[in-house]
C-alpha cells in the first residue's frame, strides 16, 4: 500500500535544527499554558480538568468572533493599529472564558465538594462534551479565521524563517507567565497555596475557600484561552475548528512529566514536549516507512511513558505519601 | 426459612447468583421476552422488535459486554482506564487478520468465528498482562494518562499498519457473523443472512441479535461469577485499599495483571464483535471519545455491578435513536394544531427568526440531532454523577425499595 | 446540596427516564432522519391539491403503466443522500445538499417526476467510511436512487451492497473506478472526469505555463491522502510528470493524514527541503491550509495546484489567502458560481428566490449538476415506464451527450463496458481572485445582497478544455487499485 517513499534528506546542518527549535518553542508556549491553567485548577480545586480543551475552543472562537464578525471593541477605537485592536479583542475574549470557566465551576464542580475526585473528573468529562457542542455549532464546519494581523508573514534572519505569530505567542506566553507568578505572590495568590497545601485549615484561617477555587477556575480557563488562540492562527492552523479542543491531548504528557501539581513543572514540560514534538517529528520525518507518519504526533506520550517509569511523579511533582 | 428474602442460612447462599426465587422468575421472564423480541408477540414492544430497532439493540449488546469488562477494571478493582478502545481496537484487528479476506490493499486469513473470536480476547488479553506492571508503578489519576497514551499510541500503529487497518481515512472489511466450521460456503449456522431458525423465519437482523444475546449472557455469568467470587473480593480489597488487600496476602502484581487481563478479554471481544457487526472500520475509530463512551456507560449503569453496566450500554446506545425519533416526531407535528404543534414549534427552528433549539435545514441556524444527542449525553454524564451516583441501578434499587415496603415507605 | 433537594432531584430523574420510555414507544421505530425541504409544513399541507391534478395528467401522458418497486410509490419518488454534512468537506458539501434540495422544490412545484413528488433523504457520513456503510444500511430499503455519495473510500465501501440492491448512485466523488466497468459495475455514475485524467490535465497545464514564463520546465511535488481519492489524483499527476520527463524531487503519496489537527510535519519538511517548483496536492481544504502555511513559514515560494477537492473558496478568508491568491492554480469539473454560461442563469434565480440568506459558493453548481443527472435518469426511467431499481439502473446507462448549458462538459454513461470511448476528459482552469472577493464583500456575500449573487473569487482562464496525455490516455479501467 505505501509507495516507495523518496525523501532526499537535504540536511542544512544547524539551520534546520534552529529552525525546528524555534517552531518548537512556540509550540511548547502553547503546551506551556494550557498545562499551567491545568496545574492551578487541579492545584487549587483537586480537580482533574478535562474541560480544558473546551474551554481553550471557547476561547479561540470568542476571538474570532469579537476581532472578525463583530468588530469589538475596535470598531469604538478606528484610529487604533491592527494589532492593538486585536489584541484588545482577544483580551476580552480571555475575559469571557475566564467568565465561563467560573459559571462551570459554580454550576458543575462545586455542588461535588467531598466526592471522590474520580467522580469529579469524569464529570468534566461531560462538562468538556457540553461546552464543545455548543461551541462547535456556533464555529461551524470548516475553519473560521482568527482575523489576526499576522496572517502567515515571516521575519528572515539569515536562513531562520521566523513566523510573526509565533513571536506574538512566546510573547504572550511569557507575559502570562508574569502575571500568574505575580499573583501567586499576591494575598489571594497566597490564599490560593494555602489551600493547595490543607483546604481546613485554610478555612481555620478564615480564607474563603469556595473564593479561592472560582478564581483558580478563572485564571485556568483565562489561561486555556490564550492557549486556544495561538493553537488556532498560522502557520499550524487556518482557524478555529471542530478539532481545536483537542490541543489539549497533546498537551498532557507535559502535565505529567512536569508533575500535576507544580506550577513550575507545568511550564518547562510544555517547553520540554513542544521542542520535543516538533525536533524529533523533523528529524524522523524521512523515516515514515519504519516509524510511520506522524510519528512526531505520540513522540510526547513516549517521551511521558519513560518519564513515569522514571519519577512516577513528574520533574517536579510531590510524591504521594501513602498511610494504610 | 423459605420466603423470607433477605434472610441467609449459608455463605453459598449469600453470594449466590440469583439468591431468592422470586429472582429466578424475574430473570426467566426477563430471557423469555429478550429472546423472543423479534417475533413481535408482547403488544407494548413491537416497536422494538423491529429490524431497525434490533440493529441499535445488536450495537448494545456489543457494548454491553465491552462495558462489562471494563466494569471488572474500574468498577471492581479500582483502576482508571481510558484505554478501553485500544484493546477493543487490538481484538478487532486480531479478528481482521484472522477472519478477514485479502484484498482492498489488507490482508485476511478467512478463518472461521470460533477462531477469531475467541483469539481477539486471548491476543488483547496478553496485551492487557503487559500494561499491567505500569499500573502498579502509576496510580491513580496518573494511570488514567498512563492509558490514554496507549489510546493514542494504538491510534498510530493502528494507521500506519494499512495492510491490516487500510490505512486512515479508507478502513477495511471485517467477517460477517457467521458459524462456520471451517472455510466451507454454506456457513453452519446462518447468522447473518436472513431465513429461518427451527422453523421460524428471521430477518438477519432478528438472527444477529439471537447471537449477540446468547454471547451477552454467557460473559455476563462470567462477569458475575467473577464479582461473586474469591477473584471478585480480591479486586474490591485492591480497589477500596491496596495496602490492606497486601497485608492480607492479595498480591497486587499479580491480580492487577489479572484484572487487565480479564477486562481485555472482553474488550478485544467486544470489538471483534462491533467491527464484524458494522461489516467495516476505519483506524481512527478506536478513538479516546469510544473509550470515554464506556466509563461514561458504567458510570450511567451505576459502576461495579454486572446489570448496570448492562443496563448503561443500552441507555447510551438507545438514547440517541430516540431523540433522532422524536425530532422527527415533532417535525411531523409542526404542521398541525394544537398544544403538541405548539411545543413542536417552540422546540424546532425553521427559520432565522425562529426561536428553537433544533434546527431542520441542513445549513442554518439550530443544533443538528447529532449535536443534540452530544449535548444530552454530555448532561446525562453530568446529572448522573451529581444526583445519582450509582447510576441506573441504583435508580432501580429505589424503586424497588419502594415498592417493597408500600405502603409503608420509610 | 441538602438532602431534600437531592431526593426530589431524584424523582426528576425517574421521571425524566419514565419519559423517554414513553416517547421511545410513540417513536415509529424507523432508522432515519428526513431533512425536510425548506418549509416542510406548507408543503405538505399544499400538496394534494397540486398532486391529483398532477398525477391525472401524467397518468394520460405516460399511460399511467409505470412498474415500480422500491422507493417510488404512485405519488412519490425518494433519492436517498449520503453526505457529509459533518467533517474535512463539510462547508462544501452543505452547499450541494442545499443546492439538491432547491432544485427538487423547484421540480415539485411543477409536477414532479411522471406526475411523483420527489423526496429526500439526508443521511449524515461525517465523511467516515464506518458511518457511510452504516447510513447505508439504514436507508437501503427506502430509497429509488441516491443521488449523492460522498468520498471514494466511503463509497467503494458500500459498492457490494449497492450491487446487492441493484441501486444506481450519483458519487460525491471522482474517482477513476466509477468509469471501469468491472470495479463497479456501472452502479457508480460517474460525473464529469476523474481524478486520474485531472491530474494529467493540471500537470501538462501548469508544466506549459511555467514553462512559458519561466523558460524552464518546472520540478513536483506530489501529496495525497491514502486510498482512492487521494492515490487515483497521485496517480495521474505521477503518470504526465513521467510521460513529461519532468523531475518529481518529492513524492507524498499517501503521506497526508486525513486528520483535521495533524500539523504534517512529514510533509511540509519534505517539500521545504526538496524545494519544487510546484505541488501537487489530492488532500482536504483544512489540510491544504495548514501545508501551505507550514511550508511559507519555512521559506518556500513554489506554486500549487491539486484536484479540485483540495480547494474550497472560503480558504480566501484563512490565513493563507495571499498564498491562494498568488500562486494556486484552481482546476474545476465545472464552471464557478457567477460564471457567465446559459446555464447558471436558472441555478442563480432559484436559489436567490429559495435561499438568499445563505452565500454565494461553488459548490452549489455541484449539487445543482448533480440533481440534473438524477432527474435525468429517472425522468428515463419514467419514460420507458419501468421504476423499479433495475428499471432506474438501465435507463441511466442509455444517457449519452446529456448537455448541462455549459455548467459543466457532456455527460454520457453509453457504452457501459467502453469507457475509453465516452469518459469525460476535460477540465476548466481558474484564477482564485483575493481582490475582487474581497471587494464583493467576502464571507459576509449573501445571494440576496451581493450585486450578481455575489462572487467566490474564481476567475476563469481556461474553459473547458482536455490535454495531450489525457486525450492520449487509454482509460480501460481504474488508475489506482489498492
Amino acid at each position: 500500500m505505501t509507495s516507495g517513499v523518496v525523501i532526499a534528506q537535504i540536511a542544512t546542518g544547524f539551520d534546520k535544527f534552529l529552525n525546528a527549535l524555534i517552531n518548537g518553542i512556540a509550540l511548547g508556549a502553547v503546551y506551556a499554558l494550557l498545562a499551567l491553567g491545568f496545574v492551578l485548577i487541579f492545584k487549587a480545586t483537586q480537580v482533574i480538568n478535562f474541560a480544558h480543551g473546551g474551554l481553550a475552543a471557547v476561547g479561540a472562537f470568542l476571538t474570532a468572533s469579537f476581532a472578525t464578525v463583530l468588530n469589538f471593541p475596535g470598531r469604538f477605537l478606528p484610529e487604533m493599529p491592527n494589532w492593538a485592536r486585536w489584541s484588545l479583542s482577544a483580551l476580552f475574549a480571555v475575559l469571557a472564558a475566564a467568565v465561563v470557566g467560573l459559571l462551570v465551576e459554580r454550576i458543575f464542580i462545586r455542588p461535588m465538594i467531598g466526592e471522590p475526585l474520580f467522580s469529579v473528573a469524569i464529570i468534566t468529562i461531560g462538562v468538556d462534551i457540553i461546552l464543545r457542542t455548543i461551541n462547535d455549532d456556533f464555529v461551524g464546519q470548516g475553519a473560521r479565521t482568527l482575523g489576526d494581523p499576522w496572517g502567515i508573514q515571516v521575519i528572515d534572519v539569515g536562513n531562520l524563517f521566523i513566523n510573526q505569530t509565533q513571536i506574538v505567542t512566546v510573547g504572550a506566553a511569557l507575559l502570562c507567565f508574569g502575571l500568574v507568578a505575580w499573583f501567586l505572590r499576591s494575598r489571594l495568590g497566597v490564599a490560593m497555596r494555602a489551600t493547595a497545601f490543607d483546604q481546613e485549615a485554610a478555612q481555620a484561617q478564615g480564607i474563603n475557600v469556595g473564593r479561592v477555587f472560582s478564581i483558580s477556575w478563572g485564571i485556568g480557563a483565562a489561561l486555556a484561552a490564550v492557549a486556544g488562540i495561538f493553537s488556532s492562527v498560522a502557520p499550524r492552523a487556518a482557524g478555529v475548528t471542530n478539532f481545536t479542543a483537542f490541543v489539549v491531548f497533546r498537551a498532557f504528557p507535559a502535565l505529567i512529566i512536569g508533575g500535576l501539581d507544580s506550577v513550575l513543572g507545568a511550564v518547562v514540560g510544555g517547553f520540554l514536549v513542544g521542542i520535543g514534538e516538533v525536533v524529533i517529528g523533523t528529524y524522523t520525518a524521512g523515516l515514515s516507512g519504519v516509524l510511520g507518519v506522524g510519528f512526531g504526533l505520540i513522540v510526547p506520550y513516549l517521551l511521558m511513558l519513560i518519564f513515569l517509569f522514571i519519577r512516577p511523579y513528574g520533574l517536579f511533582g510531590t510524591e504521594e505519601i501513602r498511610r494504610v | 426459612m423459605r420466603g423470607r428474602p433477605l434472610l441467609y442460612t449459608s455463605y453459598e447462599a449469600d453470594s449466590a447468583m440469583l439468591p431468592t426465587a422470586s429472582k429466578k422468575v424475574a430473570m426467566g421472564v426477563l430471557l423469555l421476552v429478550a429472546f423472543t423480541l423479534p417475533l413481535q408477540l408482547i403488544p407494548g414492544l413491537k416497536w422494538l422488535g423491529s429490524n431497525p430497532w434490533l440493529v441499535v439493540l445488536g450495537q448494545a449488546l456489543i457494548f454491553a459486554i465491552g462495558a462489562l469488562g471494563l466494569n471488572i477494571l474500574t468498577g471492581l478493582a479500582g483502576q482508571v482506564s481510558l484505554g478501553h478502545a485500544f484493546f477493543m481496537g487490538m481484538g478487532a484487528y486480531t479478528a481482521a487478520i484472522l477472519g478477514g479476506e485479502t484484498g482492498r490493499g489488507v490482508i485476511g486469513f478467512g478463518l472461521p468465528i470460533w477462531i477469531w473470536l475467541p483469539a481477539a480476547g486471548i491476543v488483547a488479553a496478553l496485551i492487557g498482562i503487559l500494561v499491567a506492571p505500569t499500573a502498579v508503578r502509576v496510580r491513580g489519576l496518573y494511570l488514567a494518562f498512563v492509558t490514554i497514551a496507549l489510546v493514542f499510541i494504538g491510534d498510530h500503529i493502528f494507521r500506519n499498519l494499512r495492510n491490516v487497518s487500510g490505512g486512515p481515512g479508507v478502513g477495511r472489511t471485517w467477517p460477517a457473523l457467521e458459524v462456520k466450521l471451517w472455510k466451507e460456503e454454506e456457513p453452519l449456522l446462518a447468522v447473518s443472512s436472513d431465513g429461518s431458525w427451527f422453523g421460524i423465519d428471521l430477518s438477519r437482523q432478528a438472527k444477529q441479535y439471537i447471537f449477540l444475546l446468547g454471547l451477552l449472557i454467557v460473559f455476563a455469568i462470567f462477569h458475575k461469577n467473577i464479582a461473586r467470587t474469591r477473584l471478585g473480593r480480591a479486586f474490591a480489597a485492591i480497589r477500596d485499599r491496596d495496602i490492606a488487600a497486601e497485608i492480607m496476602g492479595v498480591d497486587e502484581v499479580s491480580y492487577k495483571a489479572l484484572a487487565f487481563a480479564v477486562s481485555s478479554f472482553f474488550a478485544g471481544v467486544s470489538g471483534a464483535l462491533l467491527a464484524s457487526f458494522f461489516g467495516s472500520r476505519t483506524p481512527e475509530s478506536w478513538d479516546l471519545v469510544l473509550s470515554v463512551t464506556f466509563i461514561a456507560i458504567i458510570l450511567i449503569g451505576g459502576a461495579g455491578t454486572t446489570a448496570g453496566a448492562i443496563l448503561g450500554a443500552f441507555f447510551v446506545v438507545m438514547v440517541p435513536r430516540l431523540v433522532e425519533n422524536f425530532t422527527r416526531l415533532l417535525g411531523e407535528l409542526t404542521g398541525g394544531e394544537g398544544v403538541f404543534a405548539a411545543i413542536a414549534n417552540f422546540i424546532l427552528k425553521s427559520g432565522a427568526n425562529d426561536f428553537g433549539l433544533i434546527g431542520t435545514s441542513v445549513i442554518g441556524p439550530g443544533l443538528s440531532t447529532f449535536q443534540v444527542n452530544l449535548l444530552l449525553y454530555g448532561l446525562l454524564i453530568v446529572v448522573f454523577l451529581i444526583f445519582e451516583p450509582l447510576g441506573l441501578y441504583g435508580i432501580w434499587l429505589r424503586v424497588r425499595n419502594y415498592w417493597k415496603g408500600w405502603p409503608f415507605s420509610y | 446540596m441538602n438532602k431534600e433537594l437531592l431526593a426530589r432531584s431524584r424523582g426528576t430523574i425517574i421521571l425524566l427516564v419514565l419519559a423517554l420510555v414513553v416517547v421511545s414507544c410513540g417513536g415509529d421505530g424507523g432508522a432515519t432522519t428526513t431533512v425536510g425541504t425548506t418549509e416542510p409544513a406548507t408543503e405538505t399541507t399544499a400538496a394534494p391539491t397540486e398532486t391529483t391534478e398532477a398525477s391525472t395528467e401524467t397518468t394520460a401522458a405516460a399511460g399511467g403503466d409505470i412498474t415500480f418497486d422500491v422507493g417510488v410509490t404512485e405519488d412519490t419518488i425518494t433519492v436517498g443522500l449520503l453526505a457529509d454534512l459533518t467533517g474535512p468537506f463539510a462547508p462544501l458539501v452543505q452547499d450541494i445538499v442545499a443546492a439538491q434540495e432547491v432544485y427538487w422544490d423547484m421540480i415539485n412545484a411543477a409536477d414532479g417526476i411522471a406526475g411523483r413528488q420527489v423526496e429526500v433523504i439526508v443521511e449524515d457520513t461525517a465523511y467516515n467510511p464506518d458511518q457511510h456503510r452504516t447510513k447505508y444500511e439504514a436507508i437501503r430499503g427506502q430509497v429509488a436512487m441516491l443521488s449523492q455519495s460522498t468520498g471514494s473510500p466511503q463509497t467503494a465501501g458500500v459498492i457490494d451492497l449497492m450491487l446487492e440492491d441493484d441501486i444506481v448512485a450519483i458519487p460525491l466523488t471522482w474517482y477513476s473506478g466509477w468509469a471501469d466497468p468491472t470495479f463497479d459495475q456501472s452502479t457508480v455514475l460517474e460525473q464529469q472526469t476523474n481524478y486520474c485524467l485531472e491530474g494529467m490535465n493540471v500537470v501538462e497545464y501548469v508544466s506549459n505555463t511555467f514553462e512559458e514564463a519561466n523558460g524552464a520546465p518546472p520540478t513536483w511535488a506530489v501529496i495525497s491522502f491514502p486510498g482512492e481519492y487521494g492515490q487515483d489524483g497521485a496517480f495521474g499527476a505521477k503518470y504526465a510528470i513521467e510521460q513529461l520527463g519532468l523531475e518529481l524531487v518529492f513524492d507524498a503519496e499517501a503521506l497526508v493524514t486525513p486528520t483535521p489537527d495533524d500539523p504534517e510535519t512529514e510533509v511540509i519538511t519534505g517539500i521545504v527541503s526538496n524545494a519544487p517548483d510546484v505541488v501537487f496536492t489530492t488532500v482536504n481544504p483544512t489540510n491544504l491550509a495548514v501545508i501551505m502555511g507550514g511550508a511559507a513559514q519555512s521559506g518556500f515560494q513554489g506554486q500549487w495546484t491539486g484536484n479540485v477537492p483540495s480547494y474550497d473558496f472560503r480558504l480566501l478568508d484563512s490565513p493563507v489567502a495571499p498564498i491562494i491568491d498568488a500562486a494556486y492554480v484552481q482546476p474545476g469539473y465545472n464552471v464557478a458560481w457567477g460564471t457567465d454560461v446559459p446555464g447558471m442563469a436558472g441555478l442563480r434565480d432559484a436559489m436567490l428566490e429559495s435561499r438568499p440568506d445563505l452565500r454565494p459558493s461553488d459548490a452549489f453548481v455541484v449539487g445543482w449538476i448533480e440533481a440534473q443527472i438524477t432527474h435525468e435518469v429517472l425522468q428515463r426511467a419514467a419514460d420507458s415506464g419501468d421504476m423499479t431499481r433495475a428499471g432506474i439502473k438501465a435507463a441511466a446507462l442509455t444517457i449519452e451527450g446529456f448537455n448541462f448549458d455549459g455548467l459543466a462538459p457532456d455527460q454520457s454513461y453509453s457504452p457501459p463496458d467502453d469507457p475509453n470511448s465516452y469518459v469525460t476528459r476535460s477540465i476548466a482552469i481558474f484564477d482564485p481572485n483575493l481582490a475582487a472577493y474581497t471587494e464583493a464583500g467576502g464571507a459576509a456575500q449573501t445571494i440576496g445582497t451581493a450585486p450578481n449573487g455575489g462572487t467566490t473569487g474564481s476567475d476563469l482562464v481556461e474553459d473547458f478544455f482536455a490535454g495531450e496525455l489525457a486525450s492520449a490516455y487509454d482509460f480501460t479501467g481504474a488508475c489506482f487499485r489498492p
